[in-house]
């Protein structure tokens, strides 16, 4: 072959390869055509059925909806009577020994038309908000509308054991939307239903072509008791929603800010949509709401809503009076579909949002329960919100228990470093300097801890998967075993840290990213980077073969347990990956398998900064809260999941050696109820520096901490340990800055964050301290 | 997928997307922290985390309605005024944000005034931007005086006197910036008068533009829009009497330290931090894409110990410099349109130093002043600088140790404890520290002393070893002469012998270049074998020198560089040279073989090994005072590189000393030619692979 004729025949090949190209892209694109075609015959032989036809909605074409006599009762309970307006789908609770009742609807009491956007003023009126996706139009922005706006419908209207069942339905749009409410004691529970919820892709156009609406989400009786601000009567109110520990959004007639709606999703982004919300910069730093609870308090009465079923598919709503509508008021939004981001080059630089077609499916339920006079304060609510948890058996009863407070002590076991020619190893604490540790500090005085130990897998703190055996440089299993053995002769647990489970970037180990990584909606694989470390977050598929294993060693191990973290109590997230995608509510149900298993098969288990759902498989949870998001629609945060917990799992402030703040944060950790930790090395910082994983410990050198790390335990225990198995019954501002919890044993604790020394009655609090008042006797630090 | 659907495409920044997950994760392990990431730079640019060094104290000025305010003064006992630009007047808020007096001069009303001043005997200057004038009001509010555009000959025609913001000294001069003014700041006398310009910035010009100047003509340089310096943005004095200015951007000295003289003190600076990609280990500038603008710097503030800090508008960074200008720490974080955020302004307009060491935040989109004290940490941090200053060692370290005990990785810490380790004539704990602190020159000052310490301990003994060198010097060549070949050698021996000596060429090689290479070519003496020995000896050489160099030469951690970083490059280069010398060779009259130019040019690296490795050695024992030894023996080594390599090719290829000249130049032409087409190709080839990936996922979705 002489070159030209080389050229050519190259020429010939490359042409043949963009032939080839050319012709596969046509082919998808026929195939994907074909494909929806084929979609759409079942379906629309499947959703043939007419919609029912109701009744027109009648509400009054202004003015707010009022609780008529004539409302037909639906259910009574022995504390509250049911009455609902089958035209208009309002309903009204009504407790029977106040005679104080709730409506579905704004209060009627402070409508007032001025500055009213008509489109709001039919919000307020409606029984429901919702949003949805015109399919044939933009895939990427949903329009919000409600039944009024939309020329909705109410149909089959039904009493129904305790309660009543409706349908509103959106005939222009093709949704109908079943819903149920009902009472129960002191509780009523409104429901949407999956069975008979109809929308854009189940359901025909006039044509026969697929409806064009799709429903992405719902608010139902959003306004159910919004309020106005009504400072004047002196009467105090205000938004409970789960920012941090908890943060309430007080009724102010003027507020300084001009802020949006409060609107976070229950149980944090998921990783797998890449949402805009996760992207937004403004995702960092904030605390996730851990809890599916909102709440409302208005004078003497408040309720407190717990979002039972699909929970993971809503965002916490609030607003105050002054954004879009006079009134104060918050609601659950159920997602129907979410928005993903989709990148279309694979550094994942460039994409866009879309939402997806596929429904997320199951019964959507809020239960209100309606409190009054004392219980109606966020400490009430949150007593209502334990009581709740503890009749289904989520929470426990702890046993009262006459050793002092356990000091939680998080040990550094050591990282890789880099290397000139291959990586090299850190070590910061052995088993045996482990040992050493805890040895000098109970001849310091510290009688009791909990000890974690982290970065013990072979490879280090860096390294996620396959974690054993524990490093060789640290003792290798036989140390580990030695110390679990030392720590248990003093009767102090050893637990090691899990929280790099559900992540993966260990070479050669059978994981591998591609199969078996956490794959998003748009089809890439789920990656976790910070501060030097990588890794790929696990698919839920892999994490449960492996899961069986990981227990089994760990028990070899002779420890008490593991403290789980991201992807096992914290971080849901759905799974896109193999035949069949995980939803996030089957993620959710996963999560729970792994931990019952965890929970049953471990001596114990703790969870990091776990989200409710964890709760009733953990018997301890680090890092809870202490502080929110800083957000400024958020006036105040107050104490409620530490009410919640206390008395029934023991939890733990975030590390005080790695506070922004060490003193206020030992002040507020008092404040809270919650137990000291720390997280220690035996080798000096200085050797953080050297390691490739760990650059956001900022000082944890046991030499340097020693005398600290006694004194401020020594304050924690004076002041909680004769109340940790006590449930904390009150919690207030007694005075600008001063802080009381109050114990159900009697003791009072009071907190003064301010600089002057506060004294009020009985007591005298110094500035920037606290003080103690049990059954008898008084504890001053 | 209906064929009509419009998407929206929606780019996103890759560092911003790289945030995505790790923020995502990182979410629950940031409970209890304020929001926003803090950050410093180390000497060598890396990233370091930092808990915040001040953190949200309170909101102010909600009561009194402001509308895009855009200048605040903070008096000394506390009381903050607000230029309210949009309502046309200036506000006094005590310290606690209550309004006490709102100043809107009716008798002269004021039009979008936005900058005020207050001087120490309570009168009120004010820029009036939108009447083009400055205002003097006194302490009552009652007008006292306004000046207008200076009447002066030496003011241009066409300077326009548009006031934006204001300064006045203890004189009573008026330092004033106005809007579009490249002249510098405009100086007026107590009277108002015309005085001069103040602290003009310099011309910023590009390398294009250079090209520009020395390509165009006259006429066309002439047409071309004339190249002016940036603008003064804003401006701030200190109690010494310097003034600060700070410009919007410029690449460099954004923000300058100017002395009576207009002087700059921080010349050749850069401020304003660009957001840190948390997820990565790049440091400022690595992810400019993050907020997806560039620096927008509007203000500045100089607190009692002289602190600067200045604030980023576009990119909401806010960053603080100490006196000599050096990056203290810079913290960033962002609020969504709707959702505001306490400690986070959404539009910084002003910055002001409160007495008590909080910095006050105007944002004028919210309408609110965010106050901001120092944490513990910040705290510790300028008690450390001040009492470095003063010059009291042992508090000094007190105090760093204090700092560290907080942050083992504030690295400029470890400097300071190097420094007074240095004064407490503790050399052996400052090179320990100089290295934590990456500071070659602290390292070399410890190391001196240490030097001199051994010499001074073992004088006696170096005098012994030289004595007895000179002795063995004189009595050794006779010995040698005598032993020479008697020593019996078996044939085995004899032919590894044999294929040592022709590595041994490489010594003959060095002293007779020109015949060593024209035998490499001529009479067999290289081998490929020979050759590769000898590229990994020069590799071995690399690697010592990138890892034992003395550390006030090469002030880099151990294990901070990889052994590829080394040698890829140097491998990558030193093939591309011998392929290319071999194709330009073999078209223009070359005699040269591949082998010969291969094992030739592994040759020619020999000094790297032969003089290298000793020059790692001494650079061990040098300090930077000897810096003349260690970079001329370096330049030396080059030096004897490049003529090896010349002599090389002239000697293989059969060259005269112009084609010799022209061959090398034509070589690494071609090299420059062989990287530029493999970077197109593979990044077309990389594009291509992208191009068909977003087909496969647009036809997919």
């Amino acid at each position: 072959m002489t070159g030209k004729q080389r050229r050519r025949g190259r020429l010939l090949k490359a042409a043949a390869a963009a032939l080839t190209v050319l012709g596969s892209v046509l082919l998808v694109l026929h195939l994907r055509h074909a494909a929806y075609d084929d979609a759409a015959g079942p379906a629309a032989v499947a959703a043939a059925t007419p919609l029912p036809s109701g009744a027109p909605l009648s509400l009054r074409s202004d003015g707010p909806v009022a609780p008529d006599a004539g409302w037909t009762v639906a259910a009574e309970t022995a504390r509250l009577r049911l009455a609902v307006d089958p035209h208009s789908g309002h309903f009204q609770v009504t407790d029977k020994r106040s005679g104080r009742s709730w409506l579905s609807a704004p209060d009627p009491g402070g409508w007032s038309a001025d500055g009213l956007s008509p489109q709001w003023a039919a919000n307020l009126r409606s029984p429901l908000m919702i949003r949805y996706v015109e399919w044939s139009l933009r895939k990427d922005q949903t329009v919000e509308t409600n039944l009024l706006s939309a020329q909705g419908e109410v149909g089959d209207f039904r009493l129904v054991d305790g309660g009543f069942h409706i349908d509103f339905l959106f005939p222009r749009l093709g949704f109908s939307i079943p819903v149920t409410v009902s009472i129960e004691d002191d509780a009523v529970q409104t429901r949407i239903e999956e069975q008979g919820l109809l929308d854009g892709s189940s359901n025909l156009a006039a044509d026969g072509r697929p409806a064009p609406a799709r429903l992405a989400s719902v608010r139902l009786y959003p306004f159910f008791g919004a309020q106005v601000s009504a400072e004047a009567n002196g009467e105090e109110g205000y938004l409970l929603v789960p920012d941090g520990p908890g943060g309430l959004i007080r009724f102010k007639t003027k507020r300084e800010v001009k802020s949006g709606l409060y609107s976070q999703p229950i149980y944090g982004e998921d990783a797998a949509l890449g949402s805009a919300a996760a992207v937004s910069a403004a995702a960092a730093d904030r605390s996730p709401v851990a809890m599916p609870v909102f709440g409302l308090k208005s004078g003497s009465l408040a309720y407190v809503a717990e979002i039972q079923d699909g929970a993971e598919y809503a965002n916490i709503v609030a607003a105050p009076s002054g954004t879009y509508s006079p009134y104060n008021w918050a609601a659950a939004e159920f997602l129907y579909r979410p928005k993903y981001y989709q990148p279309t080059n694979t550094q994942k630089t460039e994409g866009y949002y879309v939402y997806g077609d596929q429904r997320l499916t199951g019964d959507r339920s809020v239960r209100y329960y309606l409190l009054q006079d004392a219980a109606a304060t966020y400490s009430g609510m949150a007593a209502r919100y334990r009581q709740a948890l503890r009749d289904r058996q989520s929470l426990h009863a702890i046993a009262a228990d006459e050793r002092p407070l356990p000091l939680n002590l998080n040990l550094l076991g050591g990282d890789r470093e880099n290397g000139f020619i291959v990586d090299g190893y850190r070590k910061l604490t052995t088993t045996e300097q482990a040992k050493r540790i805890v040895g000098e500090l109970q001849s310091m005085g510290v009688q009791n801890m909990s000890i974690v130990y982290k970065g013990w897998q072979n490879g280090g703190f860096s390294k996620y998967g396959n974690p054993f055996p524990v490093s060789d440089e640290l003792g290798g299993d036989e140390g580990m075993r030695d110390l679990a053995a030392y720590a248990h002769a003093r009767d102090f647990p050893l637990y090691l840290d899990g929280g790099m489970l559900a992540l993966n970037n260990a070479k050669r180990s059978g994981f591998r990213a591609s199969r078996d990584g956490l794959r998003t909606m748009g089809s890439t694989v789920a990656d976790y980077s910070e501060q030097g470390r990588d890794a790929t977050i696990v698919g839920m598929n892999y994490m449960r073969s492996s899961f069986g294993g990981l227990l089994n060693k760990t028990n070899a191990l002779g420890v008490d347990g593991l403290r789980f973290g991201y992807g096992l109590g914290t971080g849901l997230n759905s799974d896109y990956g193999g035949s069949a995608p995980v939803t996030r509510q089957q993620a959710l149900a996963m999560q729970r398998d792994l931990l019952t298993a965890a929970h049953s098969e471990l001596d114990g288990a703790q969870s990091d900064g776990g989200y409710a759902y964890a709760w009733p498989y953990a018997d301890f949870v680090a890092d809870t809260p202490l502080d929110g998001s800083y957000d400024l629609i958020v006036d105040e945060t107050v104490p409620f999941m530490q009410i919640v917990l206390h008395g029934s799992i023991r939890y733990a402030a975030p590390d005080m050696n790695a506070m922004d703040d060490p003193e206020t944060g030992m002040l507020k950790g008092i404040e809270y109820g919650a137990e000291p930790s720390f997280t220690i090395s035996y080798a000096d910082s200085r050797e953080l520096l050297r390691t490739v994983g760990l650059k956001e410990v900022y000082s944890t050198g046991f030499a340097a901490w020693s005398n600290e790390m006694v004194v401020q335990y020594q304050r924690y225990n004076a002041a909680l340990a004769g109340v940790q198995s006590s449930t904390i019954v009150g919690h207030r501002s007694v005075a600008d800055r001063v802080y009381e919890t109050v114990y159900d044993n009697g003791t009072r604790i009071w907190v003064n964050y301010g600089d002057t020394d506060y004294r009020g009655g009985e007591i005298a609090v110094a500035g920037r301290s606290f003080a103690v008042k049990g059954g008898t006797d008084s504890v001053s630090p | 997928m209906g064929s009509g659907t419009i998407l929206r495409r929606r780019r996103i920044g890759a560092a911003l997307l790289a945030l995505t997950v790790a923020l995502l994760l990182g979410a629950s392990a940031a409970a209890a922290a304020v929001p926003y990431q803090t950050y410093t730079l180390d000497q060598r640019g890396r990233l370091i985390h930092l808990q915040p060094a001040y953190y949200p104290d309170g909101l102010l000025g909600g009561d009194a309605g402001l509308s895009k305010p855009q200048d605040l003064f903070v008096a000394p006992g506390g009381d903050m005024y607000v230029a309210d630009t949009g309502n046309n007047r200036i506000v006094r808020l005590d310290a606690a944000g209550r309004t006490q007096q709102v100043y809107d001069v009716p008798d002269s009303p004021l039009s979008q005034p936005s900058g005020v001043f207050v001087a120490e005997d309570g009168r009120i200057y004010v820029a009036d931007t939108g009447n083009r004038r400055i205002v003097v009001l006194d302490a009552a509010g009652k007008l006292a005086a306004q000046f207008g555009r200076p009447d002066s000959r030496l003011l241009p025609a066409s300077y326009v006197f548009e006031p934006t913001h204001l300064a006045v000294d203890r004189r009573g001069f008026l330092f004033v910036a106005t809007r579009g003014g490249y002249q510098g700041l405009l100086e007026l006398d107590p009277e108002g008068q015309f005085h001069g310009f103040f602290g003009a910035n310099r011309v910023q010009v590009s390398l294009m533009e250079l090209v520009r100047r020395a390509v165009y003509t006259e006429e066309q340089l002439q047409r071309r829009e004339k190249l002016l310096p940036v603008s003064i943005q804003n401006l701030a004095l200190d109690a010494q009497g310097f003034v600060y200015t700070v410009s919007h951007d410029g690449g460099s000295e954004q923000v300058k330290k100017l002395n009576i003289r207009g002087d700059n003190q921080w010349g050749g600076r850069s401020f304003g931090e660009a957001p840190a990609d948390p997820g990565g280990k790049k440091g400022a500038g690595g992810a400019d894409s993050a907020a997806g603008a560039g620096a927008n710097l509007v203000d500045l503030t100089v607190d009692h110990g002289g602190n600067v800090t200045v604030i980023d508008r576009n990119r909401h960074v806010v960053s603080q410099y100490d006196t000599s200008g050096r990056l203290l720490f810079y913290w960033f974080g962002t609020a969504d349109v709707g959702n505001p955020r306490f400690g986070v302004a959404q539009s910084p307009s002003a910055i002001a130093s409160g007495p008590n060491d909080e910095l006050l935040i105007l944002d004028d989109q919210l309408g609110l002043i965010q106050r901001l004290k120092p944490t513990a940490f910040g705290r510790s941090i300028y008690e450390a600088i001040a009492l470095g200053k003063g010059g009291s060692y042992d508090e000094s370290e007190r105090a760093w140790q204090n700092v560290l005990q907080m942050n083992a990785h504030f690295t400029p810490a470890y400097e300071g404890l190097a420094k007074s380790s240095i004064q407490k004539e503790q050399y052996g704990q400052a090179v320990d520290y100089a290295k934590l602190a990456g500071s070659a020159s602290l390292y070399s000052d410890a190391f001196w002393q240490i030097r001199l310490q051994w010499f001074q301990a073992h004088f006696s003994l170096i005098a012994d070893m030289v004595i007895l060198l000179a002795i063995l010097a004189f009595a050794l060549p006779p010995v040698r002469r005598r032993l020479k070949g008697r020593l019996p050698i078996s044939s085995g021996w004899r032919a590894r012998l044999e294929g040592w000596r022709r590595r041994g060429h490489a010594f003959y090689l060095l002293r007779h270049p020109i015949d060593g290479f024209t035998a490499l070519r001529y009479e067999g003496k290289g081998s490929y074998a020979a050759a590769l020995g000898l590229l990994v000896v020069t590799c071995v050489a690399l690697a010592l020198r990138s890892y034992y160099t003395g550390f006030a030469f090469h002030p880099v951690g151990r294990g901070e560089t990889e052994l590829g970083s080394v040698l890829a490059p140097f491998l990558c280069i030193w093939l591309s040279w011998v392929v290319c010398q071999y194709l330009i060779g073999s078209i223009n009259r070359g005699e040269a073989r591949f082998k010969d130019i291969f094992v030739g040019s592994a040759y020619a690296m020999l000094p790297v090994t032969v003089a290298g490795v000793p020059i790692i050695l001494l650079s061990n024992a040098l300090t930077l005072s000897e810096h003349a030894i260690f970079s001329f023996l370096t330049t030396a080594m080059i030096v004897w590189t490049v003529l090896l390599f010349y002599w090389k090719v002239q000697s293989l290829q059969n060259y005269s000393v112009g084609e010799t000249l022209l061959s090398i130049l034509l070589t690494l032409f071609a090299m420059l030619l062989l990287w530029t087409l493999l970077f197109i190709v593979f990044g077309l080839t990389s594009e291509y692979l992208q191009f068909l990936y977003a087909i496969y996922r647009e036809v997919t979705m």
